[in-house]
């Protein structure tokens, strides 16, 4: 198994204590293009960030490709990030004075890589999402749809074990949504790309081939979609 | 390196406001700083030039006794004689005096051709050119033969000498004359400069002793004895070496051994000790005047990393979440930090340089007319390179060490809290 989590606790304590996530148990092996679906304050956010490294959890186990994530230092931790992990955000997270093919470095250059190096990778990668001639362009000069495909490039141009994507149609419309998510799903198909999807729309989560409902902090039912039937509005449309 | 400063580079250009404010608040306190030192020095170093050069003279003057004694009353004149000089220049004192020239004064009109000055006409010994340190420009000073044989010779000072001949005519065209003073014609064998600053009221003329106490029927009375000294260092030195003279002239004058009215000495040591302390004062008020000009420096740097820091949370947890390690942000923090400050540091050391140069030109060296004194309010008002080099560094450690605190803090951050941030 890619990722392992055994009854994974959290609690936030601001004030009040908030029990978000109350035992997780949760399995996902390499390939798999995974969502999770819940409300609001169910918890699914919470659980991505901990997947992703970018949250701590207080009791329970998180193994990622054989390593147990658990009391890392913040380098112990940036490092996996940048290795493993490919984050794509609904707010994009573009740093807005670097340019596209700057931004799809940024991960290459954390990991040292020589500066014509990761320039080429970059620009190779905007290329194969179509966004060549919008290389030098700054996040202000694009669209959403094209933003989030740069986001996409960052995300893949260190060839991560997982792609984690929150909410990752949530600023689009629903054409761009589509788009967005049949991209994924090349991803996942032609390259095998394990990609977890954090959402609360019905549609996003029928473009994939698992769904995990979350519901109040546990795990609710896990669903597979190899049909792509769960949506109640058609396989094609994500209704927004 | 190249990717940091590129990275560095397109932040800063990204900011344009947030980059000139923290470089202004660093040029202006660098800038301050080095004017501020500047024009103190100046000051200083006027003060300094005004007050002479240090010389290790002293002057006796005869005064009144204060207390009867011995049959006499008190409020009695002491005549300084010959004998007084002796005890001087005896053995008894050969410890502290070196060389000792008796002086009478007497107040006369100077006149030549239709031009007149009213003078103090000095009749003294050779030696006392070397007591006084007194700068011939032309001729000669007064010498043994003149005192021996009573010449009516003078030395006149260079001011003097130009007010006699009119303005644009060259003073040593008056060696060789002969002027009147007073009732008598004298020759003219040397000009001395004249040393403005020490102002000084009425011009003196030097002459042989001898020739001024026979012409004015001054009796061979000593009114003063100019003295150079040494080893006197400190004030209670001083204050010894007065004590013990003033006994000796007292015993030789029948007045009280403890009467200390009878001599008053000048001494230059201690007025240029009363000088010093002033340095020091205006010194160190400059230096704390200085430290919080650059502290301000310092505040505005560290104030201007809190708001850089605290607005760029967002950045920052994005960077970490695509691997940004904490090492890497807080370099990439402290140098943009450093970067800024050096480079408009040292923009407000050369403007601060520059401005010094400025005052030196305009108001360097020009003398202030005070009446009857001239002052010089500023000689030289600069500050080495060495010290603004230095102070700009200062400015680069402190502002970087101040800044440390919030990048550590942005550093330290959770990913997820900072991705929160907007």
């Amino acid at each position: 198994m890619l990722i392992e989590l055994k009854g994974v606790n959290k609690t936030y304590d601001n004030g009040q204590p908030l029990h978000v996530l109350k035992g997780i148990d949760l399995s996902i092996d390499k390939g798999e293009f995974v969502s999770i679906m819940g409300a609001s304050g169910s918890g699914k956010s919470t659980l991505l960030n901990i997947l992703g490294i970018l949250d701590n959890y207080d009791t329970g186990e998180y193994w990622l490709d054989g390593k147990l994530i658990r009391d890392l230092t913040e380098t112990q931790a940036a490092d996996y990030r940048n290795r493993m992990i490919g984050f794509i955000f609904q707010s994009y997270n573009l740093i807005g004075f670097k340019t596209a093919v700057e931004n799809v470095e940024l991960p290459l250059f954390y990991q040292g890589v020589s500066r014509r190096k990761r320039h080429q990778m970059a620009l190779e990668y905007l290329d194969r999402l179509g966004l060549k001639d919008w290389a030098s362009h700054y996040p202000n000069e694009m669209s959403g749809g094209q933003k989030q495909r740069v986001a996409i490039a960052r995300a893949l141009i260190t060839r991560p074990r997982i792609v984690l994507a929150d909410e990752p149609t949530g600023a689009l419309d629903s054409k761009t949504s589509v788009e967005i998510m049949e991209l994924l799903q090349q991803l996942n198909r032609e390259e095998g790309m394990t990609i977890i999807v954090v959402t609360h729309e019905s549609g996003v989560a029928n473009a994939t081939n698992k769904i995990i409902h979350i519901k109040d902090g546990i795990i609710g039912a896990i669903e597979e979609n190899r049909q792509h039937a769960a949506s109640p509005f058609g396989t094609t449309t994500i209704m927004k | 390196m190249r990717d940091l400063f590129q990275e560095i580079f397109s932040s800063l250009q990204q900011n344009k406001l947030r980059t000139a404010l923290t470089g202004f608040a660093v040029a202006w306190g660098i800038f301050m700083l080095i004017a501020l030192l500047g024009a103190g020095n100046g000051v200083l170093n006027a003060l300094m030039s005004n007050s002479g050069t240090m010389d290790h003279s002293m002057v006796v003057y005869s005064q009144y006794t204060s207390k009867a004694w011995g049959g006499y009353e008190k409020n009695r004149r002491i005549r300084l004689d010959r004998k007084d000089v002796e005890y001087l220049e005896g053995d008894m004192f050969a410890e502290n005096v070196d060389q000792v020239c008796p002086v009478v004064r007497q107040t006369d009109s100077l006149v030549y051709g239709d031009r007149y000055l009213s003078v103090q006409l000095m009749g003294l010994m050779p030696v006392f050119r070397e007591i006084q340190n007194v700068e011939l420009l032309s001729g000669r000073f007064v010498n043994e033969l003149d005192v021996k044989e009573r010449r009516k010779v003078i030395v006149l000072g260079r001011t003097d000498a130009e007010q006699l001949l009119g303005a644009g005519v060259d003073p040593v065209r008056l060696v060789g004359q002969n002027v009147k003073v007073g009732p008598f014609s004298w020759q003219v064998v040397g000009i001395y400069k004249s040393d403005e600053s020490m102002g000084g009221g009425m011009p003196q003329l030097y002459a042989p002793y001898s020739t001024v106490s026979l012409i004015y029927g001054k009796d061979n009375e000593i009114p003063q004895i100019y003295f150079s000294f040494k080893g006197l260092e400190t004030e209670q030195e001083s204050d010894r070496f007065e004590a013990s003279y003033r006994g000796v002239v007292n015993g030789h004058h029948g007045a009280a051994p403890d009467d200390e009215n009878t001599l008053y000495f000048w001494n230059r040591l201690s007025s240029s000790q009363q000088m010093d302390k002033a340095i020091r004062i205006i010194r160190t008020a400059l230096w704390i005047l200085g430290i919080f000009t650059l502290l301000s420096g310092i505040v505005g740097v560290s104030n201007i990393m809190l708001i850089t820091v605290k607005e760029r949370t967002h950045e920052f947890g994005i960077r970490k979440a695509i691997g940004a390690s904490p090492a890497s942000l807080l370099k990439l923090i402290i140098t943009e930090s450093v970067l800024i400050t050096a480079f408009f540091g040292y923009v407000g050391m050369v403007l601060g340089l520059l401005a010094n140069h400025i005052m030196d030109k305009t108001m360097g060296d020009v003398p202030i007319d005070a009446g009857i004194i001239q002052i010089t309010m500023f000689v030289n008002p600069t500050v080495g390179v060495d010290v603004a080099v230095k102070a700009t560094l200062l400015l680069i450690v402190a502002g970087t060490l101040a800044g440390l605190i919030p990048a550590w803090k942005a550093a330290k951050v959770k990913p997820i809290e900072a991705l929160r941030a907007e």
